[in-house]
C-alpha cells in the first residue's frame, strides 16, 4: 500500500532565483502508474527526485499514506529507483548489484539468494549474473537496473527516463516489459519521460509539465482529447496537431495568410462565449483533415484548396504535408494515392473534433465536462 | 606534393634530431656506460680494469648492500601506507563542498613543487632538539621530544615524517582526479538501496578507486627505492647507518670511496628492483581496469 500525496510542492537549486518546480500538486492512488512528461528541463526529474530525497523539498508537503516524508532519508522512504543512466555499480557483478541494496538492509542470506534469482530469472538476467556491468549490452544493463529496483519489495517505483538510452526497438520491447512488470508487482510508479509515446502507453494517469509547473493531469485519452491548454495539445500527438490563428467572422473562422472555414453549429454550439471577431488557436489534428474525394460533396464552407509539399508513406499511414496561402498543414491519412508535391488538393476539416483556446490565455476555450459530453 | 620520401625524411631528421641527440648524450650513453662501468674496477684516476661479475659477486655478499636495502624498505613501509592515507583523507575532505577548496587544494600542493634541498633544510631545522619547533610543541604538552636526527631510533622516522610531508599533495592530486571520476549517482543509488556515509566509502569509493590507489602504490614504490635528497641533506645517512638507504649506499661508494664500478653495480640492482615493481604495475593496472 503506497499511496503518495504531492501538496504545493515547490523546488528552487540554491543559487537560482527562479523556481524549477512549482505549485505541484498531485494526488497518486496505490499501485498507480504515474507518468510525469514534458519537454527537457521542465523540472521532471527534479520532481523525482524531490520523491527518492536525493533533493530537499524547497516548500509544500510530501507524504507517503498520510505520513509526512519532507525530511526523511532516502534509504527510509521504501522507494526503489531506476536512473537514466542505470548507475550499476561498476565493481560489482550483477549478482551483487541485485543484492547490494537486500545486504545492507541486513536480509537473511537464503532470502538474499532467492530474491536475485528470482528478479533474475524475471528479467532473463541469470546467466549474466556473474558478470560486471562494463560487459553487458544497453538492453541487459536497463535490465539489472530494473532488477535492482525489484528485488527489494519497495512500495514506490521511481523511474527517470529509463529507456533514453536504448535503441528504439529496445525500448518498444522494454516498454511493453516495463507495462507487464507493473501489471504483476502492482507498486505504485512514478516514471518520467520526454517521450509522449512512452507517457501515452505506459500511464494510468498523465502529468504533463512544462516550465516547473503541471500543465494537466489526466487519462492517456483525457489529455489527448481535451488538451487544458495550447502546450498540452502542441505536446501530446505525432505528428504535432497543426494550430491556426484565426478570428471568428460571420460564422466563418478566417485569418489574414488564406484561411477561411465555416464554423457548424454543432461547433458553435461548444463556444458559447464566443465574441464577435474574438481571436482563436484553432487546434486540430492531423487525422481531423481529410483529403476531400470528388466524388463526395463536403459541406460548402468546410474545406480548404492546397498544394502538397510533402508526402510521407508510413506502411499504414501517409502523411501529407500541404501549404494553402500562408497557412501550413500536416494530415494524416490511411494509405494510398493522394498525389505528389506541387499538386493540388482539397482538404476537409473535421471542425467537430477541433480545438478551441483563448489566444492570449492559451487555455482551451471548452470546458473538460462540455467536451466530454459530445464523445 | 611534397610528399618525396627523401623531403619525408629530412623533415623528420629535423623534428626527430634535437631530442634524439639529447637522448644520445644524456640517457642512452649513460646507460650503456654504466651497465660496462658495472664489470669493472675503476677509481676514477687509472683506467677502468674489467672484472667480469666481480661487483655483482662482492654485491651479493656484502652486508652493507643489505643492511642499505633494508633501511630503504623500511622507510618505504613508513611512508608508503602514511602518505597513502593522509593524501587519501585531504582528498576525500577537498572532494566535498568545502568552500576554500581551490585555495587548499593549492596549499597542500606547495611542497610538492618546492625543492627537497630547501624542504630538507627547513625540517632539519624543525627537528632541532634545542631550536626546532617539533620539541617545542611537544614540551608544551609535557613531552621531552627526542634528538630527532642524531638518534639511530627516531632518525628514519624523521626522515619519513618530512616526505609524507612534502608527497601529501601529489597523491591528493591524483585520488582527487580518482574521486571526481566517481558518478555521483552511484552514491545516490547507494542511498536509495539503503547506504549510510561509511557503506558509502568501503562499498563504492575504495573500490571505485582502485585503479588510483594501484597507481599510487607504484608510482610511489619507484620513487620511494630512490629516496636520497632529504636523507642526504639531513643526515648524510647516519647516525651510524640508520638511514643509510640504497641511493645513498651508491652515492657514498661511488663519490666517497671512488668504487665507481660497485657503484654502477649497486645501480643496476636498484633498476633490477625497480624494473620488477614496473612490470608488477603493467600486469595490474590491466587486471584492476573497472
Ligand atoms: N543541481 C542543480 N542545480 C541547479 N539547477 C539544476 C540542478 N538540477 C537541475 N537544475 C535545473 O533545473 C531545471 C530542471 O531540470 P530537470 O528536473 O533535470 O529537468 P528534466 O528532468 O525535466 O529534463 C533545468 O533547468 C536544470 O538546469
Ligand atoms: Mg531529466
Amino acid at each position: 500500500m503506497a499511496k503518495i500525496s504531492l501538496q504545493n510542492i515547490a523546488k528552487r537549486y540554491p543559487n537560482q532565483e527562479r523556481f524549477t518546480v512549482e505549485d505541484f500538486n498531485l494526488e497518486i492512488a496505490d499501485q498507480e502508474f504515474i507518468v510525469l512528461v514534458g519537454p527537457s528541463g521542465c523540472g521532471k526529474s527534479t520532481t523525482l527526485r524531490m520523491i527518492a530525497g536525493l533533493e530537499t523539498i524547497t516548500a509544500g508537503s510530501f507524504l507517503i499514506d498520510g505520513k509526512l516524508m519532507n525530511d526523511v532519508a532516502p534509504k527510509d522512504r521504501q522507494i526503489a529507483m531506476v536512473f537514466q543512466n542505470y548507475a550499476l555499480y561498476p565493481h560489482m557483478s550483477v549478482y551483487k548489484n541485485l543484492s547490494f541494496g537486500l545486504k545492507l538492509r541486513k536480509y537473511a542470506k537464503d532470502d538474499i539468494d532467492s530474491r536475485v534469482k528470482q528478479a533474475a530469472s524475471i528479467l532473463g538476467l541469470t546467466e549474466y549474473l556473474d558478470r560486471k556491468p562494463a560487459t553487458l549490452s544497453g538492453g541487459q544493463r536497463q535490465r539489472v537496473a530494473m532488477g535492482r529496483a525489484i528485488v527489494r519489495d519497495a512500495e514506490v517505483f521511481l523511474m527517470d527516463e529509463p529507456l533514453s538510452n536504448l535503441d528504439a526497438k529496445l525500448r518498444e520491447s522494454m516498454r511493453a516489459e516495463i507495462a507487464k512488470l507493473h501489471q504483476r508487482l502492482k507498486s505504485t510508479t512514478v516514471y518520467v519521460t520526454h517521450d509522449q509515446t512512452e507517457a501515452m502507453t505506459l500511464a494510468d494517469r498523465i502529468v504533463i509539465m512544462d516550465q516547473g509547473k503541471i500543465q494537466q493531469i489526466g487519462s492517456p485519452v483525457d489529455v489527448y482529447n481535451h488538451p487544458a491548454n495550447v502546450f498540452v495539445a502542441g505536446f501530446i500527438g505525432s505528428p504535432a496537431i497543426n494550430f491556426f490563428d484565426v478570428r471568428v467572422e460571420n460564422g466563418y473562422l478566417v485569418n489574414d495568410a488564406g484561411f477561411k472555414l465555416k464554423l457548424s453549429a454543432l461547433a458553435l454550439s461548444k463556444l458559447p462565449n464566443l465574441q464577435p471577431s474574438q481571436e482563436l488557436t484553432l487546434g486540430i489534428r492531423p487525422e481531423d483533415i481529410k483529403v476531400s474525394e470528388n466524388t463526395e460533396s463536403p459541406e460548402a464552407g468546410s474545406t480548404i484548396e492546397v498544394e502538397i509539399t510533402v508526402v510521407e508513406t508510413l506502411g499504414a499511414n501517409v502523411i501529407l504535408h500541404a501549404k494553402g496561402g500562408e497557412n501550413e498543414f500536416v494530415s494524416r491519412l490511411n494509405a494510398g494515392q493522394y498525389g505528389r508535391p506541387g499538386d493540388k488538393v482539397t482538404l476537409w476539416f473535421n471542425l467537430e473534433r477541433a480545438h478551441f483556446f483563448d489566444k492570449t490565455t492559451q487555455q482551451n476555450l471548452v470546458s473538460a465536462k462540455a467536451s466530454n459530453g459530445d464523445s | 606534393m611534397v610528399g618525396s620520401k627523401k623531403f619525408n625524411f629530412l623533415w623528420i631528421a629535423f623534428f626527430l634530431g634535437p631530442g634524439l641527440v639529447g637522448f644520445t648524450i644524456f640517457v642512452l650513453i649513460p646507460i650503456v656506460t654504466s651497465l660496462y662501468i658495472s664489470f669493472t674496477e675503476w677509481d676514477l684516476l687509472n683506467s677502468p680494469v674489467f672484472i667480469g661479475l666481480g661487483n655483482y659477486q662482492t654485491l651479493i655478499a656484502d652486508p652493507d648492500f643489505w643492511m642499505s636495502l633494508k633501511n630503504t624498505v623500511f622507510f618505504i613501509l613508513g611512508y608508503l601506507p602514511s602518505v597513502m592515507a593522509i593524501g587519501l583523507g585531504i582528498a576525500l575532505l577537498l572532494n566535498s563542498k568545502l568552500k576554500a577548496r581551490t585555495f587548499f587544494r593549492g596549499v597542500y600542493f606547495l611542497p610538492v613543487v618546492t625543492s627537497w634541498v630547501a624542504v630538507s633544510l627547513v625540517w632539519s631545522w624543525l627537528f632541532n632538539p634545542v631550536y626546532g619547533l617539533i620539541n617545542y610543541f611537544l614540551s608544551l604538552v609535557g613531552v621531552t621530544g627526542p634528538n630527532w636526527l642524531t638518534d639511530p631510533k627516531t632518525a628514519m622516522i624523521a626522515i619519513i615524517i618530512t616526505s609524507v610531508w612534502k608527497d601529501i599533495g601529489f597523491i591528493m592530486v591524483l585520488y582527487l582526479g580518482g574521486l571526481q571520476n566517481i558518478s555521483p549517482s552511484l552514491y545516490e543509488a547507494a542511498s536509495i538501496d539503503g547506504a549510510n556515509e561509511l557503506n558509502k566509502f568501503w562499498k563504492i569509493t575504495l573500490p571505485m578507486l582502485q585503479p588510483t590507489t594501484f597507481f599510487v602504490v607504484m608510482i610511489s614504490l619507484i620513487n620511494s627505492f630512490q629516496v636520497f635528497d632529504q636523507v642526504n641533506v639531513m643526515t648524510g645517512g647516519g647516525p651510524g647507518n640508520a638511514t643509510n638507504v640504497l641511493v645513498q649506499n651508491i652515492y657514498q661508494s661511488a663519490f666517497n670511496f671512488f668504487e665507481m664500478g660497485y657503484a654502477a653495480a649497486m645501480s643496476w640492482a636498484l633498476f633490477i628492483i625497480i624494473f620488477s615493481v614496473s612490470i608488477l604495475q603493467m600486469w595490474g593496472e590491466r587486471r584492476t581496469k573497472i
